[in-house]
């Protein structure tokens, strides 16, 4: 109930928001300018079924713009919850929904008045969303729970989770509406893991051995494919080597599906970044005209495609539009061509630097960061959201060329914050443009992956990526604790062992070290609203501070899980050695990790071994030296780890 | 001294020449003025492949003009050649390649346009030229030890901070420097051994040499990056482009002689429409001189420079963006550890897993003679892991259980101290990235074979 009145309170303060700031006459360019200092950052985009509207997703605005084409009308604007991702909208056009990623709802507009008139929940941070061909069924990508939920437009009540890899993010419709395909941009962890069984009788049977092998396997992702009819995940469509899976689009004839995906080189020594050796990106390709899923590369031999995003097929599925928003470029695929050389090159082809010159026809240089991307109605030019650059570039599609570029903010300057973001977005600072920090930690996270960096020796001192949200008074940083600050993280080092080119300039790196502290942590899902525990995480609690194990002896202190885990972040910021070195560390002593939001940081540990919180303490505890926990029973651990997502 | 009058009079000729604006005989279409300022080397006598087999470029002296509209000028007097001029990146300074005395080694100098603020940058015992701007106050030139032109990198701050980069046993002259930071340089392919001119990069600290292209279609020089990214240069047959979608060379679809199958002598580049060649006909290479001409996307146009002289290595004088500057990560190390990721792979045929069975390694001594280093296993997936000397030359034989050779390395490989260097496979070019793959021999252990003991450095 109580719920209830806050999302009641939520709609109606967003609404009075959005009808004050934007009342009849005034235009989005007129308000938010002189008096909301936030960039709109436009991500997605969709045009209404007339063609007459273009709908803007702007994320760090928290609004929804409809803007009209031709720039005859004043735009509109309309205020959704917090940080929103994706839009859809009805067949019939009189409805627009858009997910809201920080409050796990989606808004319900009135596309005649763009007026809010419900409030949906999800799955965890919701972000892309489909609708059936006959929108009584909304499809929403839930990022953090891993699922997607099937929501009845006539109730907005979910009917369905269904569960589609980590992190699933983007969907695209079959277009004829029988298919759902599912991407997710974290890779699945340890999926190949064949760990075998180990006998230790006060847990029983779930203490099994994983070598070292085993921890190092390919990452590995999948498009899960949701039957409409049923609402059932009944296909998998497995994506070997690859990690970070973005938008996807399926042909017309549903002969031909392609997805975005980035193919990480972090199992071999990052030695070096030229000839593509700290990324790969391609196109997967699937369906009956390549028969066998394919991963076709788009990157050449000195110039890098890097973190391809939205893909767009045009309706004769003759050219395919991938938004690449590392490189702010738009790269274009002569269909025909790439079937050709998908047909008749040598296999394998993904690491062939060569390949793309067979089927890319062009690059097209647009904005800071192209996200979303849009076909007019007309079938003829293509929108594109320059998401830090607060514009859409219009592209032509006959010619290849830009036609237009829409200002969504009449004020141009770029405050010392926004270029930290644009400069964190980037790929122009890494050796022929490969990666840039997003490749790394998607949407300022991470990328699920352990990395060999060559600084240690070929092999040595495998590291695990880490979120980069509420980083203030987590000091130090890399596991190691050897970087004091961010600045040294991002400065001199990341010139020297990842980018092997440039470094930021100092005013560069302050405008970086500036954007990525300010990063806040994103809101905890696990807690109750009332700020009260459910009676797991309250018995996780107590484990969590208990001071004797359950014989009544006490812990030494430096085994309390609260000694090292304190403080407002939940580190003491001090290294120990809680025995979960590895043969090829360097070092036995590692950074204690902070905790806040831990639920989202899977794999675990410094070298991301544990896939799970619970396999820290069954898998890698044996001696107690990560806390006590060898007196805990499955059941206890589980409350501790239900407490531990609490953080 | 017979050179020494030769030179003389040359000179003489050059100087008097440089007051008297001249007009080009360009076949019979008429010169154009020049635009744009343009600094070139002229010489009554050129030979471009001369360094690679230890003549002189420019037997009877050279000098650098200043061409502008239809007027030419001596741009430094004093001299008794100068050549190789190279433009700083605010257009104010030279670099060039000087001889105080035609009996003098050529030397490196930095001056401003009109000769103030003179200063030598390399050491006076030995020939050095083709002088390049590094973006980080550094320059590159090559200077000639033991009777090969070799690659040193200097302090622009503190000249006598100057590091040959590498000692590689053949001729490398720099082209340029590319606008990731590697210096490109021509060398004879493979390196080490007698065969066509071919391009390679290297960076500025002496890692990471390799051929810029597998291209083996005969000479590559005068490699020049336009602002397409893409790499011009000289072929046997014509003007070619390497782009960064090909591993061969894409010859220019062009109309205009001055591209199209001829003898060159550098070129220019002027914005992304435009370009200055200089060029002469190939079937008159052993008469006709270099001359200039300004290429505006296919078609050409002869310009004005010297009568009866050869204008090579022309540079635009403008300011020009910098290229970015290479973070040298090399270890405090005397010698450089080797990962070999899959030595089955290869261009001339990827080999059966488990083929290969040992790598073994030589180099050369002080003295050029051969010398073994060891050999090391090889795993199954052709992964193998060495430690060897640094700054020093390497070749390698794979070999099979039975310990005959399997594959030969022809060339020489040079690894510098310090160095962490990975192939995907025993020379399968720059175009094939790495698959995502642990490789066996780090499974089995993270410390390499050691091959240093035989120096006995380490």
């Amino acid at each position: 109930m109580r719920m209830k009145w806050i999302i009641c309170l939520w709609v109606m303060l967003t609404v009075a928001a959005a009808t004050t700031i934007f009342l009849p006459g005034s235009t989005v360019r007129a308000s938010y300018t002189q008096e909301d200092p936030r960039y709109l950052s436009p991500s997605e985009m969709a045009f209404s079924s007339d063609g007459k509207w273009l709908y803007v997703v702007c994320e760090q605005s928290n609004l929804l713009l409809a803007i009209d084409p031709s720039e005859e009308r004043p735009r509109r604007a309309v205020a959704v919850g917090r940080l929103p991702r994706d839009l859809a909208i009805a067949p019939d056009g009189s409805r627009i929904y858009v997910s809201n990623s920080w409050d796990d709802t989606v808004s319900v507009i009135d596309a005649a008045t763009l007026r809010v008139i419900g409030l949906w929940h999800t799955g965890m941070e919701p972000y892309g969303m489909v609708l059936d061909h006959t929108g009584k069924k909304l499809y929403v990508a839930n990022r953090i729970s891993d699922d997607v939920s099937v929501i009845d437009t006539a109730t907005g009540q979910q009917r369905a989770r269904l569960s589609a890899g980590h992190g699933v993010s983007y969907l695209a419709l079959s277009p004829d509406s029988a298919r759902v395909y599912c991407t997710h941009v974290y890779p699945e962890i340890g999926k190949d893991r064949t760990p075998s069984e180990l006998s230790m009788p006060w847990i029983g049977s779930i203490h099994v051995k994983v070598s070292p092998e085993q921890d190092r396997l390919p990452p590995q992702s999948a498009i899960a494919v949701i039957d409409t009819k049923t609402d059932a995940v009944v296909e998998m469509l497995p994506q070997h080597n690859v990690a970070g899976v973005f938008h996807l689009a399926v042909s017309q004839d549903r002969r031909l599906g392609v997805a975005a995906e980035m193919r990480p080189k972090n199992l071999v020594p990052l030695a070096h970044v030229e000839h593509g050796w700290a990324f790969g990106y391609s196109l997967m390709l699937f369906g009956e005209d390549v028969g066998r899923p394919v991963h076709v590369p788009l990157d050449t031999m000195e110039r890098y495609d890097s973190y391809p995003y939205a893909v767009v097929l045009t309706p004769d599925k003759r050219k395919i539009y991938v938004s690449v928003t590392g490189s702010d470029w738009v790269t274009v695929l002569d269909v025909p061509q790439l079937l050709h050389y998908v047909h008749t090159a040598r296999r394998p082809f993904e690491n062939n630097l060569l390949a793309s010159s067979h089927y890319v026809i062009a690059r097209i240089p647009v904005g800071k960061n192209p996200r979303g991307m849009t076909m007019a109605p007309d079938g003829r030019h293509l929108y594109v959201a320059d998401r830090l650059d607060d514009a859409i570039t219009v592209i032509d599609t006959m010619s290849n060329q830009v036609v237009q570029t829409i200002a969504l903010n009449a004020v141009q300057k770029v405050t010392p914050l926004r270029r930290g973001e644009q400069l964190f977005y980037s790929s122009a600072m890494a050796y022929h443009g490969q990666f840039g920090c997003a490749n790394c930690h998607i949407d300022g996270t991470m990328d699920g992956l352990n990395w060999d960096l060559e600084p240690d020796g070929f092999g040595k001192n495998i590291v695990q990526n880490r979120l980069l949200e509420g980083l203030p008074g987590t000091e130090p940083f890399k596991w190691a604790g050897t970087n004091p600050n961010i600045a040294t993280e991002c400065g001199i080092r990341t010139a020297l062992y990842f980018y092997r080119s440039e470094g930021y300039g100092a005013r560069s790196l302050a405008d970086l070290v500036a954007y990525i502290r300010q990063l806040s942590s994103r809101p905890n899902r696990y807690r109750l609203p009332d700020g009260m525990f459910t009676p797991a995480q309250q018995r996780g609690k107590v484990l969590f501070y208990r001071t004797e194990n359950k014989a009544g002896q006490p812990i030494p202190l430096e085994n309390q899980c609260a000694f090292c885990h304190s403080g407002p972040k939940f580190t003491n910021q001090q290294r120990f050695n809680v025995g979960s070195g590895k043969p090829t560390d360097t070092t036995s002593s590692f950074d204690t990790a902070h905790l806040t939001n831990v639920a989202l940081m899977a794999p675990y540990m410094h070298d991301g071994s544990s896939r799970t919180l619970a396999e820290i303490w069954t898998l890698y505890n044996m001696d107690n030296r990560h806390g006590q926990t060898s007196d805990l029973t499955k059941d206890e651990l589980q409350d501790l780890v239900e407490y531990l997502k609490t953080l | 001294m017979k050179i020494s009058s030769r030179w003389i009079a040359a000179s003489v000729a050059l100087c008097l020449s440089s007051v008297v604006a001249v007009l080009c005989g360009f076949g019979a279409r008429a010169c154009k003025p020049w635009p744009v300022r343009v600094l070139v080397t002229v010489a009554p006598v050129y030979d471009s492949l001369a360094p690679f087999v230890g003549r002189e470029r420019f037997p009877q002296g050279a000098q650098i003009f200043s061409l502008s509209g239809k007027e030419s000028r001596l741009l430094l007097s004093g001299w008794a050649a100068a050549a190789d001029a190279n433009l700083s990146y605010d257009a104010t300074k030279i670099l060039y390649a000087g001889k105080r005395t035609a009996s003098a080694h050529w030397q490196i100098y930095e001056s401003t346009l009109d000769g103030a603020q003179l200063r030598v940058l390399s050491k006076d015992s030995v020939d050095c030229i083709r002088p390049y701007y590094l973006p980080d106050r550094r320059a590159v030139y090559a200077c000639r030890q033991d009777g090969l032109y070799q690659i040193f990198v200097v302090s622009l701050d503190d000249p006598s901070k100057s590091t040959i980069i590498s000692r590689v046993p053949t001729n490398m002259i720099p082209d340029g420097v590319l606008r990731d930071g590697r210096i490109l340089f021509e060398a004879e392919a493979p390196l080490g051994m007698r065969g066509y001119v071919h391009l390679y990069t290297v960076y500025p600290d002496g890692s990471g040499i390799e051929s810029y292209r597998d291209d083996a279609s005969g000479n590559h020089r005068f490699g020049v990056e336009l602002p397409s990214g893409d790499l011009l240069m000289a072929g046997d047959k014509g003007a070619a482009l390497f782009t960064d979608t090909s591993a061969t060379a894409v010859p220019i679809p062009t109309n205009d002689e001055a591209l199209r199958g001829d003898d060159r002598g550098g070129f220019a580049v002027v914005d992304a429409q435009n370009l200055i060649v200089s060029w002469r006909p190939w079937s008159a290479r052993g008469t006709a001189f270099y001359s200039l001409a300004w290429i505006e996307k296919e078609d050409g146009q002869p310009m004005t420079c010297m009568q009866r002289m050869h204008c090579v290595e022309p540079a635009v004088v403008h300011p020009r963006p910098y290229e970015k500057s290479y973070p040298s990560a090399l270890h405090p190390w005397s010698y450089a550890h080797l990962l070999s990721l899959n030595s089955n792979l290869s261009q001339q045929g990827d080999l059966p897993a488990g083929s290969v069975a040992k790598v073994r390694v030589r180099t050369l001594d002080a003295q050029n003679h051969v010398m073994p280093l060891g050999e090391a296993p090889v795993e199954n997936d052709g992964s193998f892991y060495l430690r060897v000397p640094g700054n020093r030359p390497l070749q390698m034989d794979l070999l099979d259980r039975e310990g005959k050779i399997v594959r030969r390395e022809k060339g020489w490989m040079w690894i510098t101290a310090g160095e962490q260097r990975i192939c995907v496979g025993c020379h399968v070019g720059p175009q094939r990235a790495p698959d995502n793959v642990v490789p066996g021999v780090l499974w089995r252990t993270t410390d390499p074979v050691d091959l240093t003991k035989t120096t006995g450095k380490k």
